[in-house]
């Protein structure tokens, strides 16, 4: 009774659950446009992650393929899976890639062994990889009912089916360590073992203890993602998409949500994006109409670039940003490779290439 | 749970969303709410209390409401201009026994000792004038204490005179007039209070001294800013607010003829009650009579109704005391919050089912091209908002322009430009008549004109006929779009929508609701009317050529009507294109004997659906900032080209929307078309293959 009462002053005054503000970008989140002028340092079709190998050398998965890239860009077909490459990890001496449900072990003493995660029932959802210093390997699963590429769905269902698994190559050994997350999306392992996931849809990052989440770092301005250490301490947190008020209403319009999904074409849903702004059927809203042909920069955005510096206890110190109406959007991936900071947008699917001097 | 119902489409068809969001934001509402708190009261007391509704309550209701009624007024002076004053009830007190003292005891003539008792109650009041308006004291501590000293200075006097005045009775009749008289059996002080508050109501709404008073409550420093005598301004309102209270002093002297020591004991309370319950703000610049008398009825009715029903007079306190906690209250939170209500109420979307947009695949008339991608630019940076282009048989150039100005660009290579002429407004649609004259329809000003002979600027017409069911006084024209004129020289322009002003048309894409309308101005009778209403954002215009009928679009519904406004087929209107992929914009001819459709966005299949969910749109103008609602995407447009039949023949695009953004208007002109887009700042120009070249879309009669 109580619970419905406050729901229906929320829904009047539109806060509690029927709140649909964002956090602004401010502070170390203010925005610049470091990354949309970033410099190209490769391209090529369905990017999807980069990893540096034990031995030093640059991995990019591209659609099915591993592809290895040397320092001027040169790229050379390490392996070829049946199946698009979802996340890639250095492990051990070797590679670790996984497609929607399995691993595939690249390289290394273990090269060629497989391992099939999911069950039959789902293909999977593999998003990211990590290895764990007791020589096993943390992976985040997104979400238990919608594969990969259907994350838009994931968000727009409210899902809360994502899990943090431990894999042991040992013994071919599957743990759970969390489940119920809402996405998650990047696991990380810290000096001391503790194992850190995002959790996109809760809009934070959390520690995984005993079986709890606890947050590092919370109410983002957006969606994150992967995260890897920082060679200088501290860790890079990519941010695929940008929250959006019209997006936070739409997930509480169960109704409206729900014939969207149904009729609509999910490009053209109003959701988040990995790239935006270039189909004139993509949903608009009245910020982003161009006033004497200028795109205003308060226009709201379905897509955004963003990376965030954050130092070792999780807080953000600076963040590269290419902004609304730019092109280098949906950052999945980003690795510190001899001196540069490279950077994977998905939604242009190129590899950007930062002077870690010349970014603060 | 599926949207498109019939029960959707009925409710929002039928349910007054908009009524209610319109009476809302009218002024009078703030008096409504006190008007219906009075038939409230009313209608409780006169089924609790016996008589309630005879002539003799009611005849007593209106002689102590009038004398309530004067103090009421006096204290909304006050009120107005951002004080307070919680010592009238000792000025009355004293003014009272003193009228007594003159008439019974003194026996002075009625008329000098009624002149007496309202200086002394100016002078009373002017001490507070003094002390708060020049002084700058704060007004509720001054006059608290100015209530003490007061009625301490009554009680002395009072116990000195009281036998005096109560041992004599005055021989005169104006005093008995004043006190027991009738007019048309209504008695007297009720027409003296009356004639006060009317004239109150004229002063405050039609006077300087009123509109002062306003000013410097609503702002001081302001009105300090631009040059009013605040300080003598505040000081009078205290001395108007002491006239009063001696008037209703006098008039309760006259009745009752004796004075006691309880007189005008605790009626600040009283006054100040029926102030703020009537609506007159505390805070200063808000009020009126109309308010002040309300508001002195419902305490009068709800105070005079307890003690008949013979309530202890402590709880008739305690009720005055909790009637004007809620009325502050709520005057609080309403003032605090109004604007957002009216805002949040105002935009009531609409049920409209959109049809499936035509295919824009390739191999189609709409396969998106680059036809537009690189084509001449006339004027970049140097026009903003060309809505429509016209051009005249030399060839010049005229657009219009958001600073309110029609441009000229010479012909041949439109290098040169200067302002043609200045209105004011935005001017949208244009149209040459055959002498030459240039007819615009100007965004929140209506149908105008400029000479050809002269360029003088002439207002054409600027209202049509009122309807009868609507809210909000449609007769103004809000939003005059784009014109045509037929073969016998009426004039049909259509008025996008008659609930939003030029700089908000795009919100009108949420509501999605039949509030357009084409008008017709015949410049023979140099009669307006109306003869089509409840379309959905009608735009273009454009005469056929067969002198009977016209077309016009529909932009939020994606369609084309063709109109018959004479001949066998007059008043018919039959749709030509009912599914455009986009929200089509101005209409002209072409020399092909087709027609050119400006589309100034695009569909979005996310925006359709929103269009079948009302309350999604309700909801979203509710919880979201303007900039972050959903919206067509205009910022893609294209021009078309399709038969009188409607068949789409051929499409020009501008694909990334980076030359041409958003195109409103295109208009055929020896063998180029040149394009106009109201977010643009620059004139497109493209040459046609093909195309007559003699062509002119307003041929010109020079004289």
């Amino acid at each position: 009774m109580l619970k419905q009462l406050k729901r229906a002053r929320d829904r009047f005054f539109g806060a509690g659950e029927a709140d649909t503000s964002v956090p602004v970008l401010d502070g170390p989140l203010k925005p610049n446009h470091i990354l949309e002028n970033a410099e190209v340092f490769f391209e090529a079709t369905g990017l999807e992650d980069i990893c540096i190998t034990a031995d030093g050398r640059l991995m990019v998965a591209s659609g099915v393929t591993v592809l290895s890239v040397d320092d001027s860009g040169k790229a050379q077909t390490i392996a070829s899976l049946d199946e698009p490459v979802q996340a890639l990890t250095a492990y051990s001496d070797g590679l670790v890639a996984a497609t929607s449900g399995s691993l595939h072990f690249i390289g290394g003493h273990l090269d060629g062994k497989q391992y099939r995660v999911a069950k039959e029932s789902f293909d999977g959802c593999i998003n990211a990889m990590c290895e764990h210093p007791d020589g096993s390997i943390i992976i985040s699963e997104g979400s238990g009912r919608h594969g990969y590429s259907e994350w838009t769905k994931d968000l727009l269902s409210d899902g809360a089916s994502g899990r943090v698994l431990q894999y042991r190559p040992e013994n071919d050994k599957l743990d759970i360590i969390k489940q119920s997350l809402k996405y998650a999306y990047g696991v990380l392992v810290d000096a001391q073992g503790a194992i850190y996931t995002s959790e996109s849809w809760g809009h934070r990052i959390v520690q995984i203890a005993q079986g709890n989440a606890r947050s590092v770092y919370q109410d983002l301005p957006g969606y994150p993602s992967r995260l890897i250490k920082a060679e200088a301490g501290g860790y890079w947190l990519t941010v695929f998409a940008p929250r959006n008020q019209l997006v936070e209403f739409v997930l509480r319009e169960t109704g409206f949500k729900h014939e969207m999904m149904a009729k609509i074409d999910p490009k053209y849903w109003i959701a988040p994006a990995l790239s935006s702004g270039h189909d004139f059927i993509e949903p608009m809203q009245q910020g982003g109409v161009r006033q004497m042909g200028v795109l205003k920069p308060w226009a709201p955005a379905r897509s955004y670039g963003l990376v965030v510096r954050l130092d070792a206890d999780f807080q953000p110190q600076y963040s590269l940003h290419s902004r609304v109406g730019g092109y280098n959007h949906g950052v999945t991936a980003v690795a510190e490779f001899h001196g540069v900071l490279l950077v994977l947008s998905k939604g242009a699917s190129k590899v950007l290439r930062l002077p870690l001097s010349d970014i603060k | 749970m599926e949207s498109s119902g019939e029960f959707n489409r009925l409710r929002y068809k039928y349910w007054p969303d908009r009524a209610i969001g319109e009476l809302l934001s009218k002024n009078w509402m703030e008096t409504a709410v006190p008007l219906l708190v009075l038939v409230l009261v009313i209608a409780v007391f006169s089924s609790l209390v016996e008589n309630f509704l005879s002539f003799s309550t009611i005849a007593g209701f209106l002689r102590e409401g009038s004398e309530l009624g004067f103090i009421v007024l006096g204290q909304a002076i006050v009120l107005i201009v951002g004080g307070i004053d919680l010592s009238v009830g000792s000025i009355y007190a004293i003014c009272n026994v003193l009228v007594l003292y003159l008439v019974h005891v003194q026996e002075w003539s009625v008329a000098s000792s009624i002149v007496v008792t309202l200086l002394v109650g100016a002078a009373l009041g002017a001490v507070n004038g003094v002390l708060i308006g020049y002084l700058k004291l704060r007004a509720f501590l001054t006059t608290l204490v100015t209530l003490i000293v007061l009625r301490a200075i009554y009680n002395l006097i009072q116990f000195k005179w009281a036998v005096g005045i109560a041992s004599t009775l005055p021989e005169s009749s104006l005093w008995d007039y004043l006190g027991s008289g009738k007019m048309l059996s209504l008695p007297v002080a009720t027409w003296i209070f009356a004639v006060v508050a009317v004239g109150f109501h004229l002063f405050l709404t039609r006077m300087r001294g009123g509109w002062r008073l306003l000013a410097v409550g609503g702002s001081r420093r302001s009105a300090y800013n631009s040059g009013l005598p605040v300080n003598r301004i505040a000081a009078l309102a205290y001395v108007a607010s002491g006239v009063f209270a001696g008037v209703a002093a006098v008039l309760f002297a006259a009745r009752v003829d004796s004075s006691s020591a309880d007189t005008g004991l605790g009626l600040e309370i009283v006054v100040l009650a029926a102030a703020l319950l009537g609506g007159i703000r505390l805070g200063g610049g808000k009020g009126s009579a109309m308010k002040a008398v309300l508001g002195t009825f419902i305490i009068l009715i709800v105070t005079n109704s307890l003690r008949g029903l013979a309530v202890q007079a402590g709880y008739i306190r305690i009720a005055l005391g909790v009637i004007m906690i809620l009325a502050v209250t709520l005057d609080i939170r309403w003032f605090k919050n109004r604007g957002k209500a009216i805002s949040e109420l105002y935009v009531s979307p609409g049920y409209l089912p959109m049809p499936k947009a035509a295919s824009l695949a390739a191999g189609t008339p709409y396969a998106v091209n680059n036809k537009l991608g690189n084509i001449e630019l006339i004027g970049l940076g140097q026009v903003e908002s060309p809505e429509d282009v016209i051009l005249d048989s030399d060839d010049h150039l005229y657009c219009g322009t958001r600073h309110g100005d029609i441009m000229k660009f010479h012909a041949p290579d439109y290098k040169k430009m200067e302002v043609y002429a200045h209105i004011g407004g935005q001017p949208l649609g244009m149209a040459f008549n055959a002498a030459g004259d240039l007819y615009v329809c100007v965004g929140g000003m209506g149908l105008y004109r400029v000479r050809r002979a002269d360029r003088v600027v002439e207002k054409v017409t600027d209202e049509t006929n009122r309807s009868w069911n609507t809210v909000n006084d449609d007769s103004r024209l809000r939003l005059a779009d784009d014109l045509d004129i037929a073969p016998d020289g009426r004039i049909y322009f259509s008025e996008a929508t008659i609930r939003y002003e030029m700089s908000e048309w795009p919100i009108d894409s949420l509501e999605a609701r039949g509030n357009g309308r084409i008008i017709c101005y015949d410049p023979k009778t140099d009669k307006t009317q109306t003869v089509l209403k409840n379309l959905v954002f009608p735009n273009g215009i454009c005469m056929v050529g067969d002198g009977q009928s016209l077309l016009f679009a529909e932009s939020w519904a994606c369609r084309i009507s063709r109109y018959w406004f004479d001949g066998p087929n007059k008043g018919q209107v039959q749709v030509v294109i009912p599914d455009l992929p986009g929200y089509p914009d101005n209409i002209n001819r072409a020399s092909d004997g087709n027609f050119w459709i400006a589309i100034m966005g695009m569909r979005s299949p996310s925006f359709d659906l929103a269009m079948r969910w009302p309350g999604f749109r309700r909801r979203m103008v509710k919880r979201l900032g303007h900039d972050e609602w959903l919206s067509p995407n205009i910022n893609v447009g294209c021009v078309i080209k399709c038969d009188l039949n409607g068949t789409v023949l051929e499409s020009y695009w501008d694909k990334g929307g980076e030359n041409h953004p958003m195109i409103t208007s295109m208009r055929e002109h020896k063998g180029y078309l040149y394009l106009g887009g109201i977010s643009n700042n620059r004139i497109g120009r493209l040459r046609l293959d093909g195309a007559d070249p003699h062509f002119i879309q307003h041929p010109i009669n020079a004289r």
